[in-house]
């Protein structure tokens, strides 16, 4: 089996690290959003923290699973992961804006 | 040595039954260095996003500490956090076009996101500017 000139392990393992940087940039955003709200509503602001942090715990393990699953298409020469998971954290920084207006507006 | 997209082609064995269908459901499987290339970029977006949601923010907070925030404060932050949002939107919507455009062979699609959000970042900045030094 040929990859052609290139390792077929590094690629998978930069969007790797690329998902966890993205990760940690989330947690520390909602984090943020979080602790700025807890003046003004104790509950929602737990809440949020809560769910930024199952939220990353949820996509650390969606990111090893992607990793894991890639690296073995691409030695299988199979076809790669699919969208649901660049939706769901798209999804969870349309949440975090919500948020962070909701902070704004109540400030 | 060349590579070309289709001698890395990888046709799946089993029906396809990845999503979103308006991607998958078209063309050939593309070189898995640009899929992966593509996934970076759009995460690269996402972080854009978090930015712009964590300045928003962060703008708010700190101008809230002495008094109670202005119409500009407010307006400034929202417009940080709706860029946020733009992003994150927009990193989903660039991802599919580029990987649909990929998987048929067709050049990248180009999208005004870059430029709106370099025209709010220096607005903002401008304003910025205009408050500290007249405000």
């Amino acid at each position: 089996m040929t990859f052609g000139p290139w390792d077929p392990g590094l690629q998978n393992e930069r969007t790797g690290l690329a998902w966890q940087r993205t990760m940690l940039a989330g947690l520390t955003c909602s984090l943020l959003v979080s602790r700025l709200l807890a003046p003004f509503s104790l509950t929602l602001a737990v809440m949020i923290g809560l769910f930024a942090l199952l939220c990353t715990a949820g996509l650390g393990y969606v990111a090893i699973r992607r990793f894991r699953l890639n690296s073995m298409a691409i030695h299988r020469e199979e076809a790669l992961g699919d969208g649901k998971a660049n939706a769901l954290i798209s999804m969870l920084v349309v949440i975090t804006a919500m948020a962070a207006l909701l902070y704004i507006s109540v400030a | 040595m060349g590579i070309s997209i289709a001698s890395v082609s990888a046709p799946t064995q089993h029906r396809d039954r990845r999503w979103p269908r308006r991607v998958y459901g078209a063309g050939s499987e593309p070189d898995p260095r640009f899929t992966f290339a593509n996934e970076r970029t759009f995460l690269a977006w996402i972080r854009t996003g978090l930015g712009f949601l964590a300045a928003g923010v962060a703008i708010a907070a700190v101008a809230g500490w002495t008094d109670r925030l202005g119409l500009e404060i407010r307006l400034a932050s929202a417009v940080l956090v709706i860029c946020g949002l733009a992003c994150g939107i927009g990193a989903f919507r660039r991802w599919m076009a580029n990987e649909r455009a990929m998987r048929l062979n067709e050049p990248l699609p180009s999208s005004p996101l870059l430029l709106v959000v370099t025209a709010i970042v220096v607005g903002v900045g401008i304003v910025a500017l205009i408050i500290v030094g007249f405000g």
